[in-house]
């Protein structure tokens, strides 16, 4: 379970998360809010990629900043954009990469790229130079990067932002069938409408926390209000 | 398109990258370093002989060295114009023999395994303080970034071109480096995701 006690988060002057304390045991998590509301701090916060300024997190009983390390090896992270996660010049290099850091044996290294390439489908795409696939392939071969270190949490930074509607249904179903605990940031409502919680920011700060019949319309409401200067 | 390692494999893909990178070394110290006509013709031709030899297709290794062959032309020009016959072709051979090398090592050897043979041949400047595993890595960093570049300066130089500044190279430069900035602080944030250690 990835528990926060009292985080807040600033940078400067700049208080970018006001203090929020939750629970997020739930598979399917999802993050809603506008640009600038805090949202991908939050889930920055989840591996260790951010320090709180105040208050815990906790995965699994680990703290993000005491054991950064080990609670990396739990969480996964997709960002954004898959251009600046690729950081091996073929896809079965850079699928490779977490796994040697891991310090595995060769011989499982080679199993498991070999295994996810063919859950996903990318077997052809196997000795392909990564900045020659589509944008669609780029963010599977980002995600699958992260997924072949098998974490038990994943966090998603809007994995679908950059995406065609045929491909963020291609990282939809990939999310959807994770066995994993995922986290996802997005702007896509209709993706998050199955997940079982949602949390919506708002200014830095967790104005809504429920399951997405309650959580989408009040986000919803939020924007509208808004965009209409109310 | 920018080519890094070809997919088609020849028999130099299975020469070990411990051996290319070694010969590269030698071949591109041994050049700078000969006045010696007869042995400079020899690297020279072993240089144009080897992506021959290996077979490799001749439109992937054109398209890398062309940026280079203007550079070396735009040299034999220059010291022509100086009357300096023999610089023009010292420069022209040393620079096409180290150039023509590389390409070919890049085109015939993986990132993964020029780094893990870098590593190996750095392995003894561990003990003064240097980290053979971050030489390595930063390597291959810079071959995936390579085309990775090139297309930012491409999106840039279209975006430029719609208002008017393709020729201005404070409109390009600047946006690039931005860019390059960001991209370098993701990135940083995505190897430490993913479990590096550095070591």
């Amino acid at each position: 379970m990835i528990e926060l006690n009292g985080v807040s988060v600033r940078f400067g002057d700049l208080t970018a998360l006001y203090p929020v304390s939750l629970s997020l045991a739930e598979r399917r998590v999802a993050v809603v809010g506008s640009n600038g509301s805090g949202k991908s701090t939050f889930a920055r916060l989840l591996n260790g990629l951010v320090v709180p300024s105040t208050g815990e997190v906790r995965v699994d009983g680990l703290s993000t900043a005491r054991d950064a390390r080990a609670v990396r090896r739990k969480v996964g992270f997709v960002f954004q954009n898959p251009d600046n996660q690729i950081v091996y010049p073929l896809v079965e290099e850079d699928i490779a990469f977490g796994l040697k850091n891991l310090k595995l044996p060769k011989a499982e290294i080679a199993a498991r790229v070999d295994a996810v390439l063919t859950r996903y489908g990318m077997e052809a795409l196997r000795t392909r130079p990564a900045h020659l696939l589509s944008g669609g392939q780029k963010q599977m071969l980002a995600i699958s990067a992260v997924l072949v270190m098998e974490p038990d949490y994943v966090v998603f930074d809007e994995p679908t932002t950059l995406l065609d509607l045929r491909n963020k249904r291609r990282v939809a179903r990939a999310i959807a069938g994770l066995p994993q605990t995922a986290v996802v940031v997005s702007h896509d409502l209709e993706f998050l409408a199955d997940f079982e919680r949602v949390l919506v920011f708002d200014a830095g700060r967790l104005v809504c926390d429920g399951p997405p019949a309650t959580a989408i319309p009040f986000y919803r409401d939020l924007m509208a209000a808004e965009a209409d200067g109310v | 398109m920018f080519e890094i390692c070809l997919s088609r494999v020849t028999w130099l893909h299975r020469v070990p990258a411990g051996i290319k990178l070694s010969v590269l070394a030698v071949a591109g110290a041994a050049v700078f370093l000969t006045d010696d006509r007869r042995v400079l013709a020899g690297l020279v031709g072993f240089a144009f002989s080897l992506p021959l030899l290996a077979w490799l297709p001749l439109r992937p290794l054109a398209r890398q060295v062309l940026p280079a062959a203007v550079l070396i032309a735009a040299l034999v020009v220059f010291h022509l114009a100086l009357g300096d016959a023999d610089s023009a072709v010292l420069v022209a051979a040393r620079l096409s023999t180290v150039i023509l090398l590389a390409v070919t090592l890049t085109l015939t050897t993986r990132a993964s395994a020029m780094v893990e043979a870098m590593e190996r041949i750095l392995a003894p400047l561990r003990f003064v303080g240097v980290s053979p595993a971050k030489a390595g890595f930063t390597l291959s960093l810079a071959i995936r970034f390579i085309p990775v570049l090139f297309a930012i300066t491409g999106e840039i130089r279209e975006a430029q071109k719609v208002r008017g500044l393709e020729r201005s190279v404070v409109a390009v430069a600047l946006p690039l480096l931005v860019r390059t900035l960001r991209m370098a602080d993701d990135l940083s944030e995505a190897i430490a995701a993913r479990a590096y250690d550095g070591d």
